[in-house]
């Protein structure tokens, strides 16, 4: 017998020798599904029960709200448009690096259904802020006076292109007159986008040292690829000192950024 | 990895189960008959497979998404499918009444010489059918295997040329009689 037709044989049998495993797929899905709710139920009670307070969960549980939208799944179904809170998970718990450090920490998830976006933000240290024309995660503890502004703003902007919102992006960082251009890149982390960065101005401190000082502010725009002819604009605002601090914490929220279609 | 692939893993590493739900979908078919084709029973497949998607939803995070996820995938399947084995040879179950059936179910839907070829398939070893298992229902490479379970390539090409040699002495000569 030549080669090619054993191997040919071997991998009919073995297709057809294997059939009836494929008719488990959905029972086995329902399983993984229940499991995943379980899973899901029991890190929050954990966390209910160490955190010691309570926990607001509005209306059904995720446990409920995952198995009825699992459970009740057909590949029709899936096309249908869903409440995005129904397909990501409430909260988690995240591990994070700060200056070396490892942290965990808890994150929420926080929806826009209009413009079908999610991120997960550190509940115990932001707020979501919900604008009419952007969104801005804040700082729970406002920040004395002092300081520098910390923030991060999510803009969705409508009959541009990556490259026209970069363009004013920048026009408008020339035109400031406490702000420069500092770097344009493009990055893959934390989201794919275009990435233009703008610094205070350099200037000679108390001790006669010249450069940027520990309140110079730092903003960071990333723009999303272009979407049917809009894009989402990150602008995240912090300042020098604040670098290792917020703008670590931002760059990990910003990881969980998504566009649901 | 294909780039819609690491996209789906980018999106289940952010907590997203729908596109988990679509990793199933992609995989479930030939993880199952994987499993199926190593333990010869579906209940214990079925098992094999929920376990091992389980462990991928929690080790997600240390996936390193530079690397290829398949292998990944497939070495998480095999080591659960090892584990089952293991429990089996020392629960002393030979033939489990879903097994029976399943054979049965075939018996009665296949001719003659099928049955044959299965019972090549059968009579191969455990280490043997692994192999076989993951290059002619999976694809994978030589190179592959042994990343998969974890083995020396040349152990791999030394265990499929085996298992092919007693194939073809079945199978060459249920050919011959056609």
């Amino acid at each position: 017998m030549r080669n090619d037709n054993l191997d040919k044989q071997i991998k009919q049998l073995l297709n057809k020798q294997t059939e009836a495993a494929v008719e488990r797929k959905q029972e086995t899905w329902n399983k993984i599904s229940n499991e995943l709710d379980a899973l899901t139920y029991n890190k929050r009670a954990y966390k209910r029960k160490n955190q010691g307070r309570g926990l607001a969960i509005a209306g059904l549980s995720a446990a409920i709200i995952a198995f009825l939208l699992f459970g009740a799944m057909t590949d029709t179904g899936q096309a249908m448009i869903q409440n995005l809170k129904d397909i990501f998970i409430g909260e988690k718990e995240e591990e994070i690096d700060l200056e070396g450090q490892k942290e965990d920490t808890n994150v929420q998830l926080e929806t826009n259904e209009e413009l079908r976006y999610v991120i997960y933000i550190d509940q115990d240290r932001y707020k979501m802020v919900e604008g009419e024309t952007a969104d801005r995660i804040e700082t729970i503890e406002p920040f004395g006076d002092e300081y520098p502004e910390v923030y991060m703003e999510i803009t969705h902007v409508e009959n541009t292109t990556t490259e026209e919102a970069i363009a004013n992006i920048i026009e408008r960082i020339e035109n400031d007159e406490e702000m420069e251009l500092y770097m344009e890149e493009r990055t893959t982390e934390p989201i794919e986008a275009e990435m233009v960065q703008a610094m205070g101005l350099e200037y000679t401190n108390e001790f006669g040292k010249f450069g940027y000082q520990w309140d110079t502010p730092i903003h960071r725009y990333y723009v999303t690829d272009e979407d049917d002819g809009s894009v989402f604009i990150i602008k995240l605002v912090y300042f020098v000192e604040a670098e290792e601090g917020h703008g670590a914490r931002f760059h990990y929220m910003l990881e969980s950024f998504q566009v649901v279609n | 990895m294909a780039d819609p692939e690491r996209k789906l893993i980018r999106k289940i590493k952010k907590g997203n189960q729908q596109a988990f739900k679509k990793l199933y979908e992609i995989y479930a078919d030939y993880s199952l008959r994987t499993a199926y084709a190593i333990t010869r029973n579906s209940s214990d497949a079925s098992d094999i497979v929920q376990e091992t998607f389980i462990k991928v939803y929690k080790n997600i995070d240390s996936y390193d998404i530079t690397k290829p996820f398949r292998p990944w995938f497939y070495q998480i399947l095999m080591n659960e499918s090892r584990r089952y084995m293991k429990k089996r040879s020392k629960e002393g179950i030979s033939v489990e009444s879903e097994q029976l059936l399943d054979h049965l179910r075939n018996q009665m839907e296949e001719e003659k010489n099928y049955e044959v070829r299965e019972a090549a398939m059968e009579q191969l070893n455990d280490h043997h059918r692994t192999v076989v298992v993951l290059k002619y229902l999976n694809g994978f490479s030589e190179k592959d295997i042994s990343h998969v379970l974890d083995l020396n390539v040349n152990t791999v090409k030394s265990r499929l040329y085996k298992a092919r040699q007693q194939l073809k002495a079945f199978i060459g000569g249920v050919a011959d009689e056609e």
